[in-house]
């Protein structure tokens, strides 16, 4: 091709340079890229021995020949090169020395060459010798060789592979050395190392070998198609990019060992003659190293070392026209059809195919590599089992763990903005993490085993079991308090305590149909929350690492929190829609009471107040003095009956609307008032009565640090609500109206406070009603049967049913017209003796009068003191009742000892009650039951409402014979069990005993 | 080189897998795969009411009348519908019951519907459970009458809610009392690593008025 004429490329077709390609080797390569489409130039000084192999190419087609010369301007007109061959270990096998024009033109070429590769992206393999290199090593490495001359065709390799390396370093050209080892083979009709020449020279033209010194030299060699196979692969590879690589057989090979290998193929020698010669160059010791075999990247040598010998021995006889007497056995050289270049994907496929293949191997199942394969399947199983039984679930405990803690943190948010929706989403997203984390466990059970962590895992299911029951609460709660939660984010009063005029016409029946449908879902809701604080209350925290135990905690407080939040109004929503007059009015009785000057159902009524409520909305609202009440209906002349009882106690045939709460049961006070509220024109029935008292209030206001209150110049405190109530009664003249405004004003502000409160200080409010509910400071009882039902079951309703005849009921009354109770302090001493068939009770109250004058509010306690036993009790002793004049009757479903159980200012006084109750004479209403070998004692002990707190000893003697199963927190010394308890609220105590 | 460079790769992989594993639902993967399947939906699901009939719908879909066995649920929660059927139908409420179904185990309603919602009965369901010893299973009751007593073959084991009480595999008779309910009585089997849950109802005794005659 002439200079400047340019080479027409198909776009899809490779072309591929063969720089030095005029020999043998490069004929072969440039045969099998034709073969496989590729178009072809060679570049070369082209020799008659070249001609040979261009003219057998040349009728395979689409290749070019390019002089040397014209290389250059050939090169640079070319517009891609996709593989570039740069066959060095020909030029270095022409000549052994070269002059430095030689040298320079070369290394310009390879070069340019590497430039123009460069340009088109184009893989590049410079290919030298093996030997050479080796030659070059042993040079270097022994001291009594000289190092190579300047323009040696070893100082010509040394420098090409120099340039290329350093050019691959500056640019990443896709280029690799490959070191060619010695070739043989049917076209090598002179091998290029002397030696090796010299050895087959010998084998076929002589009777004998001759080895110059002792044979040991080191050969490597490969047969010309495992050469070319190699080349091509190793070019098409991406991993040999920037390696150097030694394509050669495995097997190095001696110069004695290979003469022997020819002696044994029957050439014409027939032994080996040593010749000691002094001015060989000695090899003390080969110690080079060659560069990384071409096996390594998926190269293997398919011709056998005899194989090649054989073809080269043949070739030799025909050089040298003799006929050579080939052994019979001698097996057939193998041929290589193609040569197999993998695609991306065939590399894949091959290198998973290499794991477990053997290098060596030739059939189907000798080629598997077991040992590999059993290494590498064990390290797959082994990962696999890692992965499955301790990374897995470490790695998904902890991702678990904190999408739930996330998800909790969310659940927590949009359930106080009433997002619904978004917190049913985040109860799924636990759920399913919860189950993942469960199972995760499971897998990790055999290191809890391992080390011996069996607590850590009960206590851990415990969390599971609990959290799961949280869970189905959850469920169930959000779909059961959702109307509950947008009715109370709704609601406006209509009207207020001190307007009373109506200023809306809002309803809310929808929410409440809905609250009274989804009732049974709040109720299960509440539940199984409860069942859920029961189970994680009973975590161990100390069985858990240490850095989780905090969240342990956290966790625990969590759901106590949210079950006594949830509980305290899930029972309410039975019956709340009832109450808030869905169907019909409902109108509610509120009783102030001053504990201060104690009665029956809490303290003296101060004031009073009516509420209409219908559709969840209020409809009607009065409140007013009871001084005022009374007025009015003194005005009116109106009469009332007493009780028989407050008539024979008190001696009073007067009856006055303060005297209602005479029955400590607040139920009976709920139909003794009705009469008088419909005297006072408030309507002809109630449906529930609600008693308060200062305590009640006082709670509150701490909760809240007082509240501003229209008319009053400072904030009503905890502290000072007492003193404004005391100075107003103080006060207090017919027809005034400052404490029942003040009071309205009070409950207004409550009232505003409450509904304007969010979701999170709901907690803390209903906490406040809770205990104050508890410690009776707030009663409530109502003609709903559900929800008298429910607040019966809490003690909250005030009222006295049969569950009390267990315990003896102590009901003061103060009649000194004083508030002698703030100076009351009071203990109460029970001794209860069991047996079968009878209980004996000993009752022992001491008072203590702490007043120091007679001065209001302090003075004498002047008591009317009723003591509530079951009704066929026998008294056996009554002792401290003034004079010893007490009286005995009955009274709803209790005997009922009443007398003056009076206390001096600044004196103490006792009271003593013994009776004894007989299971034939109590019947079913007999405290003790029977069942199954087993007795079962429930014993209620009563508050009274508006006391504060009062010291209690509870002492019960059993027969010696019993044994205790189950005490509560009653310690138990011999026979006896007994406990020391301050009375805030009702008092419950189970005992059961075995008496086998 | 290469060693250096597939150890991470290695560790990489690994982690991957551990993560894949985490998010993978198999059991969902493994109910939908022929032959595996019937592992995974191996439950039966009894639903019987003690007095009279009901129409069972479960996920909303009618299942005839009781009693009624279904097989090869998938595991999960479910909710039970009875509506009792009677000549004065609006005399008894629809029922909801949540049921849970677990893979090799049967789960079992029987209840009795009585007038304004009131139940009487059990419901029963397994649920697999860690740390169980050889020949050992667990109990939970839940009552809803709080502070029921619970009775095992005639022995008072403690008030409800029992949670994951340990007990030996073999058939029990349960009874759960209250003061003033109905007692329920029902066989349970405690199997070798399951927790037994059991929901009971109670009737509330009626109260009978005795009548004095003054006369």
């Amino acid at each position: 091709m002439a200079k400047g004429e340019s080479l027409k490329i198909k776009p899809q077709t490779p072309l591929s340079v063969i720089v030095h390609g005029g020999d043998y080797l490069g004929f072969l390569l440039a045969q099998t890229l034709l073969q496989q489409g590729s178009q072809v130039v060679i570049i070369d000084k082209f020799t008659s021995e070249s001609k040979k192999y261009t003219n057998q190419l040349k009728k395979e087609g689409n290749i070019t020949f390019i002089n040397f010369k014209n290389s250059k301007s050939f090169l640079e007109n070319l517009s891609r090169i996709d593989y570039l061959y740069y066959n060095l270990n020909h030029k270095l096998h022409q000549e052994e020395t070269l002059d430095s024009k030689d040298f320079l033109s070369e290394t310009d070429n390879l070069n340019l060459s590497m430039k123009i590769a460069q340009n088109s992206k184009a893989k590049i393999s410079l290919i030298t010798s093996l030997r050479l290199n080796r030659e070059l090593a042993n040079r270097v490495n022994n001291e009594n060789l000289a190092q190579p001359s300047p323009y040696s065709n070893m100082e010509l390799q040394k420098y090409c592979e120099n340039m290329a390396a350093e050019y691959r370093d500056k640019t990443k050209v896709n280029l690799r050395i490959i070191r060619l080892a010695t070739l043989l083979g049917k076209g090598s009709e002179k091998i290029t190392d002397p030696k090796l020449d010299k050895l087959f020279s010998d084998g076929v033209n002589k009777n004998q070998i001759e080895i110059v010194g002792e044979g040991l030299d080191i050969h490597n060699v490969i047969e010309e198609s495992d050469a070319v196979y190699g080349i091509l692969k190793l070019t098409f590879s991406d991993k040999t990019k920037g390696e150097v690589i030694s394509l050669t057989n495995k097997n190095d090979y001696t110069t004695l060992s290979i003469a022997y290998k020819l002696l044994e193929l029957n050439v014409t020698a027939q032994s080996i003659k040593f010749i000691t010669d002094q001015k060989s160059k000695l090899v003390l010791q080969d110690l080079y190293v060659p560069a990384p075999n071409a096996s390594k990247y998926g190269w293997k040598q398919q011709i056998s070392l005899e194989n090649a010998l054989i073809d080269q021995i043949h070739t030799y006889y025909e050089s040298s026209n003799k006929n050579w007497n080939i052994p019979e056995n001698t097996e057939p050289k193998e041929k290589i059809s193609s040569i197999e270049v993998d695609t991306k994907r065939g590399q894949i496929i091959s290198k998973i195919k290499s794991f477990f293949i053997k290098k060596d191997g030739k059939k189907l199942f000798t080629e598997i590599n077991y040992k590999k394969f059993g290494l590498i399947f064990t390290i797959a199983i082994f990962i696999i089992l890692t992965a499955y039984y301790l990374l897995s679930p470490l790695i998904g405990i902890t991702l678990g763990g904190s999408i739930i803690y996330s998800n909790g943190k969310e659940l927590r948010d949009n359930i106080v903005s009433y997002n619904f929706q978004e917190a049913k989403t985040n109860i799924d997203t636990i759920e399913e993490h919860l189950s993942k984390i469960k199972k995760n466990t499971q897998r990790v059970n055999w290191a809890i085993k391992l080390f011996n962590q069996e607590p850590l895992s009960r206590e851990l299911d415990k969390v599971y079991l609990g959290l799961e029951y949280a869970l189905d609460s959850g469920d169930s709660l959000l779909s059961g308090l959702e109307p509950l939660a947008l009715y109370i984010q709704d609601f406006e009063p209509s009207i207020n305590f001190e307007s009373g005029t109506p200023s809306s016409t809002k309803e809310y029946r929808d929410y409440l149909n809905t609250i009274e449908e989804k009732s049974y879902l709040t109720e299960d809701g509440a539940y199984k929350l409860k069942l859920s604080d029961e189970i994680i209350s009973s975590v161990v925290v100390e069985h858990f690492p240490q850095f989780t135990q905090e969240y342990v905690l956290e966790l625990k407080s969590g759901v106590k929190e949210a079950s006594e939040s949830v509980n305290s109004i899930s029972n309410l929503v039975t019956f709340l829609p009832d109450i808030l007059g869905n169907t019909e009015r409902k109108r509610f009785l509120i009783l102030l009471q001053n504990e201060g000057e104690i009665r029956s159902t809490g303290g003296w009524i101060s004031s009073y107040a009516v509420v209409g409520l219908e559709g969840g909305q209020i409809r009607e609202l009065f409140v007013d003095d009871i001084y005022n009440a009374e007025g009015t209906l003194k005005v009116q002349n109106k009469r009332f009956n007493p009780p028989n009882s407050l008539v024979q106690a008190l001696e009073t045939t007067e009856y006055s609307f303060s005297l209602i709460n005479w029955d400590p049961d607040l139920y009976n006070v709920m139909l003794e008032a009705e009469s008088f509220i419909f005297a006072l024109g408030n309507g002809d029935d109630l449906d529930g009565i609600i008693t308060i008292d200062i305590s009640f209030i006082q709670k509150l206001l701490d909760q809240w640090g007082g509240l501003e209150v229209p008319g009053e110049n400072e904030l009503v405190t905890s502290e000072n609500i007492y003193n404004k109530i005391f100075e107003m009664h103080q006060e207090f003249t017919p027809g005034s109206n400052r404490k029942s405004t003040f009071l309205a004003n009070l409950a207004n502000e409550i009232i505003t406070r409450l509904l304007s409160s969010d979701f999170s200080e709901y907690q803390s409010v209903s906490s406040v009603f809770i205990e104050s509910l508890n410690e009776k400071h707030l009663q409530a009882v109502f003609k709903n049967t559900q929800a008298t039902s429910f607040f019966d079951q809490k003690n909250w309703d005030g009222q006295l049913d049969s569950k009390y005849v267990s315990a003896p009921i102590a009901i003061d009354w103060n009649w000194g017209a004083n508030k002698a109770n703030l100076y009351i302090k009071r203990d109460h001493n029970l001794n209860i003796e069991i047996s079968e068939e009878n209980i004996t009770y000993t009752y022992e109250i001491n008072v203590a009068n702490e007043s120091t004058s007679d001065t209001y509010p302090q003075g004498d306690y002047i008591n009317y003191q009723r003591i509530y036993i079951p009704p066929e009790a026998n008294i056996l002793n009554i002792q401290g009742i003034e004079d010893n004049e007490y009286r005995i009757y009955n009274d709803f479903g209790f005997k009922v000892i009443g007398g003056w159980f009076n206390t001096p200012v600044n004196s103490n006084n006792t009271l003593t009650v013994r009776y004894r109750v007989d299971r034939n004479d109590l019947g079913s209403y007999f405290p003790l039951t029977v069942q199954n070998d087993n007795v079962f004692f429930d014993i209620n002990i009563y508050k009274q409402p508006g006391t504060k707190k009062e010291s209690y000893v509870l002492n019960i003697g059993y027969p010696a014979q019993w044994n205790v199963i189950e005490s509560e927190d009653l310690t138990s010394i011999s026979n006896q069990l007994n406990r020391r308890f301050d009375l805030i609220s009702d008092a419950e105590f189970e005992v059961s005993w075995s008496t086998l | 080189m290469k060693k250096l460079k597939t150890v991470p790769i290695i560790i990489l992989a690994t982690l991957a897998l551990s993560v894949l594993i985490y998010f993978l639902p198999t059991n969902g993967i493994a109910s939908k795969i022929p032959f595996l399947n019937q592992f995974y939906t191996n439950t039966t699901l009894e639903v019987v009411t003690i007095k009279g009939k009901a129409r069972v719908s479960i996920n909303g879909k009618e299942y005839g009348e009781t009693p009624v066995t279904i097989n090869e649920l998938s595991p999960g929660d479910y909710t039970v519908e009875l509506e009792r059927i009677s000549d004065s139908e609006s005399f008894y409420k629809k029922q909801t019951l949540n049921v849970k179904l677990t893979k090799n185990t049967t789960s079992r309603v029987e209840i009795e519907i009585g007038p304004a919602g009131i139940l009487h009965g059990a419901i029963l369901y397994y649920s697999p459970q860690n740390n169980l010893g050889k020949n050992e299973g667990s109990l939970s009751v839940l009552s809803e009458v709080e502070g029921s007593k619970i009775y095992l073959d005639g022995e008072y084991l403690k008030k409800t809610p029992v949670i994951s009480e340990k007990l030996t595999t073999k058939e029990y008779e349960l009874e759960v009392s209250a003061e003033g309910y109905e007692t329920v009585k029902i066989p349970i089997l405690i199997e070798q690593g399951n927790l037994l849950n059991v929901k009971t109802y109670l009737f509330p005794i009626p109260i009978t008025f005795e009548t004095v005659d003054n006369g």
